[in-house]
């Protein structure tokens, strides 16, 4: 019971933790926009379509690889290494273990994919209830497998890269580190972000919708975004301590941040030029469309709202909970003060405000 | 000379360290004191790198929290126990630092060559032993054109040759008149440096 207790708060916790922004906007728009009737339409539609149903178990399938990642990752941590004494627990017993960590770590899955079944047994649809089970099943015993294959190999080699000619500017310094290290959380927040940006610039023709749609779907795929802020200020704090020694200004600090978010963000810009409901957009032309000067002050905006995170990181980089609270009680007072209509440019200036205000706090006077 | 005033560090309400007031003329500091006693917090805090109460002056001009990039320009550290992106090189660092700190032209590739890191300062840090680690970090204390430099324990992990090297390379700074804080727990007056002052830090106490 003590080991499940300690990994229920050494991995469990901090999984739900580091990747609260991403379920947070998940749930916000599987149970904000959707309601449970919408949900079994869905749940209905594919126990009677297989392409429909596999839909379902890859993202299951998705979902478990980055929690098993993220629990192999963990385990290997420095400050986790006592967590190695797991290997002294007889093969039953360790395994009784890990089923309990990812029964709460696939909680969300498990859960959906109950729903799923229940539906399927009310419906009748054997096969497909089958099918289900099955694969949830399959996934939690291949996540204790692959976690119980980690706890006896701590240490794997890592991937040798060929030596780099080039010297490695500042700015690239945490791309090259999500890409190295946290590929998996990299491509999902970019997808994710892609797709309801996306997703609202298709929809603005479609009704008589104005500005506060891109708005709302702009707050979405910035909060999309809080998983990655968050782990440049832990990267950061763990990894590049000197970074405070530094004779930079603040806006020299803030200009490297910015660029290195310009990079994170540039997918957004090209999604926005691709899907624009412009006006004046070439191409796409459409008399009650958005000016392309609304285009370039959302992804503005988007920018300094992704730096003010960052900067809010800053202020309490030991304090993931503070950070996160903040986190999603600014995207609820965002979303209503963009119903009410507050327009791009004021959210512009005020994310540049935060900047400038919070990246002071974190930073000091010059 | 360095200058503590009204210095004092807490963690979640505890005090780490508390210096009421502290003057650092130009020579070299040796601070001991058992692990644990406030040592490296002091240290880090001195390098800017923690946020504190109170006030460090460098040559009654520079302020760590008042003049914050004039300070840094001029106070350098190079941690016990360095830890950087594993997927960073020597050189990265090296670059990156010698460009903030203005290092003057050459000075990263000779001191790369004293400290014997040419050989593999190309490579990833994730490939060095704890020893290259060092290395790397006593390289990036040097660059630039510091008036305070802060070693933390910074003779151990590193060879015999290194250590020589390190020795000459204090030595030649003190020539230009750097003051050096060192924490050790190795008896550096055995070195043959000379040791203005020696201080106690003991329960977060300078004695």
């Amino acid at each position: 019971m003590i080991h499940f207790l300690i990994l229920q708060r050494t991995l469990v916790r901090v999984f739900f933790l580091r990747h609260a922004g991403f379920l947070g906007v998940i749930a916000y728009l599987a149970f904000g926009f959707m309601r449970a009737s919408d949900h079994e339409a869905i749940m209905e539609a594919a126990l009677i379509s297989p392409f429909l149903l596999a839909g379902f178990v890859a993202i299951w399938m998705l979902y478990a690889l980055r929690a098993v990642s993220f629990v192999r990752k963990t385990l290997s941590a420095p400050e986790l290494t006592f967590l190695q004494t797991l290997r002294l627990l007889s093969g039953p017993r360790r395994w009784l273990v890990w089923a309990g960590v990812f029964w709460n770590v696939l909680g969300p899955v498990i859960g959906y994919a109950a729903w799923t079944v229940s539906v399927g047994i009310k419906r009748g649809a054997t096969g497909p209830v089958v099918v289900i089970i099955a694969s949830v099943l399959v996934l939690w015993l291949a996540a204790v497998g692959a976690t119980d294959w980690r706890l006896h190999r701590p240490q794997p080699e890592p991937l040798r890269l060929p030596t780099r000619r080039f010297v490695l500017p500042y700015w690239l310094f945490f791309p090259a580190y999500l890409a190295r290290h946290r590929p998996l959380i990299l491509t999902l927040t970019k997808v994710v972000s892609c797709l309801l940006l996306t997703g609202v610039c298709r929809l603005y023709p479609t009704d008589d919708y104005d500005e506060r749609l891109l708005l709302i779907g702009l707050i979405l795929s910035v909060i999309t975004h809080a998983g990655l802020c968050q782990q440049f200020g832990a990267f950061e704090t763990r990894n590049l301590l000197l970074l405070r020694n530094m004779p930079f200004s603040n806006w020299q600090r803030l200009g490297l941040y910015a660029l290195t978010y310009a990079l994170l963000w540039l997918p957004e810009a090209l999604i926005l030029a691709r899907n624009w409901p412009g006006h004046d957009w070439p191409g796409h032309e459409w008399p009650g469309g958005l000016s392309l000067l609304f285009g370039v002050l959302l992804w503005l905006t988007g920018l300094a709202w992704l730096l003010a995170l960052h900067t809010l990181v800053y202020n309490r980089p030991d304090d993931v909970d503070w950070w996160f609270r903040r986190v999603f009680a600014g995207v609820i007072v965002g979303t209503i003060l963009t119903m009410f209509g507050v327009p791009v440019w004021v959210w512009l200036l005020t994310g540049l405000a935060v900047v400038s205000f919070s990246g002071r706090r974190a930073y000091g006077s010059n | 000379m360095l200058q503590l005033a009204n210095l004092s560090k807490a963690y979640a309400g505890r005090t780490v360290i508390s210096v009421p007031d502290l003057i650092l003329p130009s020579g070299i500091h040796w601070f001991r004191g058992i692990n644990g006693s406030g040592k490296t917090t002091l240290f880090r805090t001195v390098a800017g790198l923690l946020p504190f109460a109170g006030q460090v002056w460098l040559d009654h001009q520079y302020e760590v929290t008042k003049t914050p990039v004039d300070y840094r320009m001029r106070v350098n550290y190079a941690e016990a126990e360095p830890l950087y992106p594993d997927f960073l090189s020597a050189r990265d660092l090296a670059r990156f630092v010698g460009k903030a700190k203005q290092a003057p032209p050459g000075q990263t590739e000779a001191l790369a060559d004293q400290l014997g890191m040419t050989g593999y300062w190309q490579q990833p840090v994730s490939t060095y032993s704890s020893g290259m680690l060092k290395k790397t970090a006593l390289l990036l204390a040097f660059l630039g054109d510091p008036r305070v430099i802060l070693l933390d324990e910074p003779f151990t992990t590193i060879d015999d040759v290194a250590g020589a090297v390190l020795l000459t390379l204090i030595q030649e700074a003190r020539q230009r008149d750097v003051l050096f804080l060192l924490a050790s727990h190795q008896d550096i007056s055995l070195s043959g440096l000379t040791i203005t002052a020696t201080w106690r830090v003991q329960d977060g106490v300078l004695q």
